[in-house]
């Protein structure tokens, strides 16, 4: 076998440890360095959470679980932050078993760290099963009854964050983060009908298809995956501050160019063999 | 400030009113023996060879309705595995259902037992190759891959509703040399099952497959029906592209601004 | 209030045994009574539950004013928050009659898969009560169990899956994207541009080239931000227009059942 066709069929094993330590290495060394550029859509972001009125609150909505923490934890992480930050309100609600416990200890760390108050700055009304559609528009019409109670069982409306909260009059912005469609549930039933900003924050592969939203003025802004995550960081400020959006992000970098550059390896295989056998050389 | 889209305006309901009718016209139609055309889609037209490879091979079919839950998505898919089920059965190849959604399982289970018995062979049916895996996406991922490779499948088809996990099952379904087939209306997926399948279908002609493999009337009039709603839909975009265009070019003429408005009302512009 | 309201107050006590008791009288009552109809017109039962269930939001959002059903949509969404619940407990009957089958028979390759089913849900399942209802020490225990079990083995595992895809999509790429024709060539010219345009270091490549003018549009992350949100933007809402019209054929011929099929013309 030539050199041109091993280069087409290197072992995946092989790939697979190369990979892992392009990956590895930048998430061991854990920089600071945040990205240089900031996308239009996530400045959208973070100008809609800036603007939010106040005594209004903002919906977090989480439809995540521990299998794309990678990309959603980072967001959430961001968003609660600025939302700390600027002590807006936030109920924040997840459609996941599992990621109603994750994303109560990520608000609960970046709580603690930002000197907040459960319950007087934000609640978490735990897992609630969907579909998400029927929730929001119960929500948008009568907020305490359809939500009620938070996920220690306690009535929302004895919760000071959350007492004044009657219907989507007092809901200044919703914040969707997800790994699915689903944010057009939000947009169809709540949203749009009740002329509410939406962020989105989906994982990377789903944002292409948010494009037309965001042109249409349905989606007031989004995080891009982790990238959005640490670009929207840089906007809080946090430019060398060590963070998993920031280290996930340097690895997301180099594992991008390794794979463009098998991509070139295996095409340069392929078209050099190509030609030898146009040419009757094999 | 345009139009609220809480409510449907009247835009609304000629849009939609012309789409309904379209559709429901088409199938009427239809059904009253009007000859009706598709054209060829070569990953709907390969399920029957993909069936017989895994006869010839003596290995099991594995068919993946995804993460769909019980809505349009799902019962498609489920329409879908009736026609793969039915093929199957005459030839006695077992076909191994994994389902992520409790609702959906019962109706496979129920699909699956009646195409059986609508070929004559309700004795080829076994109920636990109709199978709950789990509601999480990765669990049922996990699930997926230890049955392609306990089973060593010869076919896969993948209609459904799918996400991250698309990947992972396609390339492994490529690990075991299974020929796969794959169609799901989730785009972002698309490029995945493009790179791992043998074929894939693309959008909305995953919504033509039932009418496509059965060729019912009443379900190709409904297709019919779709392309006429499109090409309004086309001629939609087109007289708002050239209102658009027309009042940045020529913002003077006056009737312009005023139809430009009048646009915009029907067609809320976001916030 | 309305009887309606009334009636799906939150109840308490001796009115909750109440009505349950109720509730199961009434479906059980239901559910003979459609058994008992004669198969010629079930069909027509479910064709009329079908379309009454799915006029509910078609009207509520045709009527183009806030009207009576739009005060009743919280309402149908604690009815479907707990008819979703109950899907719950049919997947689990599954999954326990299928790994039951293959660890009583010692079935070759899936018996240990069924002892880690059971012991794994009975493990989270014991602890997870547990923890909330024994205090003290005890407590304690059981927390740090159903943590271990939870952040543990379920998180780590559920991440640990979704890494896979980071591997497979380096040998999927790899295998797959091979410079055929010119479309093929444009294709691998675009996704270079893009992912390199959302990367931190691809932004680095162009950093020497000026931020306005006419250069500028040669940034690598400006030439992917066009890519994204010009063809790409196009395509995709093609692609939605299209789905978008096929979903609303499918569900309309399910709700006016015209759907044909299996299941749709099996005997009921």
């Amino acid at each position: 076998m030539s050199f041109w066709t091993q280069l087409q069929r290197i072992d995946r094993r092989y790939l697979y440890v190369a990979v892992a330590i392009v990956v590895l290495a930048p998430l061991v060394a854990r920089s600071g360095r945040h990205p240089t550029v900031v996308f239009d859509e996530v400045e959208r972001a973070f100008a809609t959470i800036e603007s939010v009125p106040p005594g209004k609150i903002v919906i977090v909505s989480t439809v995540w679980g521990p299998g794309t923490i990678a990309e959603n934890g980072p967001q959430t992480e961001a968003i609660v932050r600025h939302l700390f930050r600027n002590r807006i309100p936030f109920l924040m609600i997840s459609w996941d078993q599992e990621g109603a416990i994750w994303t109560y200890k990520i608000a609960e760390r970046v709580q603690k760290e930002c000197g907040r108050e459960y319950g007087v700055d934000w609640a978490h009304s735990g897992y609630r099963p969907p579909p998400i559609f029927v929730v929001a528009s119960g929500m948008a019409e009568d907020f305490q009854k359809v939500v009620g109670h938070d996920r220690f069982g306690k009535k929302l409306s004895e919760l000071p964050s959350m007492r004044n909260v009657r219907n989507h009059k007092q809901v200044g912005a919703v914040v969707e983060i997800t790994p699915s469609a689903t944010v057009t549930s939000w947009m169809a039933y709540f949203t749009m009908p009740k002329r509410i900003p939406l962020v989105y924050c989906p994982t990377a592969v789903m944002a292409t298809e948010a494009y037309p939203f965001l042109d249409s003025g349905q989606l007031a802004g989004m995080l891009n995956g982790v990238i959005g995550a640490a670009q929207y960081e840089k906007l809080l400020g946090m430019d060398d501050v060590r963070t998993d959006a920031a280290a996930t992000s340097l690895a997301l970098s180099y594992a991008h160019v390794f794979i463009i550059l098998l991509i070139v390896l295996g095409n340069a295989g392929y078209l050099i063999n190509r030609r030898r056998q146009t040419n009757g050389r094999s | 400030m345009s139009a609220s889209t809480e409510f449907a305006n009247p835009m609304v309901w000629v849009v939609e009113g012309i789409l309904v009718f379209f559709i429901l016209f088409k199938i009427l139609s239809a059904r009253r023996g009007a000859q009706l055309f598709i054209r060829r889609i070569p990953g709907l037209t390969v399920l029957d060879e993909a069936v017989g490879r895994a006869t010839e091979m003596g290995k099991p079919i594995l068919y993946l309705p995804g993460l769909s839950g019980l809505g349009i998505v799902g019962l498609q898919a489920m329409a879908i595995l009736s026609h793969v089920v039915r093929h199957a059965a005459k030839y006695g190849t077992r076909v191994v259902v994994a389902l992520a959604d409790a609702l959906l399982y019962t109706v496979a289970e129920e699909v699956t037992k009646d195409a059986y018995a609508t070929e004559g062979y309700p004795e080829r049916f076994v109920p636990d190759d109709v199978r709950f895996l789990s509601e999480r996406q990765f669990a049922f991922a996990s699930g997926v891959v230890g049955i392609q490779h306990r089973e060593q499948v010869a076919s896969a088809f993948y209609f459904g509703d799918f996400f991250a996990e698309s990947l992972i099952i396609a390339e492994n379904g490529q690990m075991v040399g299974a020929i796969q087939v794959a169609g799901t209306p989730q785009t972002t997926q698309v490029p995945f099952f493009l790179v791992a399948c043998d074929y894939t279908i693309i959008g909305d002609e995953y919504y033509a497959a039932s009418a496509y493999l059965s060729r019912e009337p009443t379900l190709l009039g409904s297709l019919v029906g779709q392309d006429y709603g499109k090409l309004l839909l086309i001629g939609l975009v087109l007289l708002g592209t050239v209102f658009a265009t027309v009042s940045a070019l020529a913002p003077d003429i006056s009737a312009v601004p005023y139809l430009r408005k009048m646009f915009l009302d029907f067609f809320p512009r976001g916030l | 209030m309305g009887f309606l309201s009334r009636l799906f107050e939150p109840k308490h006590g001796l009115a909750l045994l109440w009505m349950i008791l109720a509730a199961l009288v009434v479906g059980g009552i239901v559910i003979a009574a459609l058994c008992a109809l004669p198969s010629r017109y079930r069909k027509w039962v479910v064709v009329g539950v079908t379309f009454v269930a799915g006029l509910f939001y078609s009207i509520e959002f045709l009527i183009p004013r806030e009207n009576y059903l739009t005060a009743r949509k919280p309402l149908v969404a604690d009815l479907s928050i707990v008819i979703g619940s109950f899907a719950v407990l049919i997947g689990i009957t599954n999954l326990f009659q299928i790994h039951w089958k293959s660890l009583s028979r010692m079935k070759q390759g899936m018996w240990y898969n069924g002892l880690a089913f059971f012991v794994s849900f009975f493990a989270i399942l014991t602890t997870g009560f547990l923890k909330d209802s024994v205090s003290g020490s005890n407590g304690e225990v059981f927390a740090g169990a159903f943590d271990i079990l939870f952040t543990g083995f379920l998180t780590s595992l559920n991440a640990a899956t979704f890494s896979l895809v980071a591997f497979y999509i380096v040998s999927a790429a790899y295998r797959s994207f091979r410079i055929r024709s010119a479309e093929s060539a444009l294709l691998m010219i675009a996704a270079a541009i893009v992912m390199l345009a959302l990367v931190p270091v691809g932004a680095l490549l162009t950093d020497w080239l000026p931020k306005t003018g006419f250069f500028s549009i040669f940034r690598i992350e400006r030439m992917g931000y066009w890519i994204l949100t010009s063809p790409n933007m196009a395509a995709q809402r093609a692609m939605a227009l299209g789905i978008a019209v096929g979903s609303l054929a499918m569900g309309l011929r399910i709700w006016l059942s015209l759907e044909k099929g299996s299941f749709f013309d099996r005997q009921l």
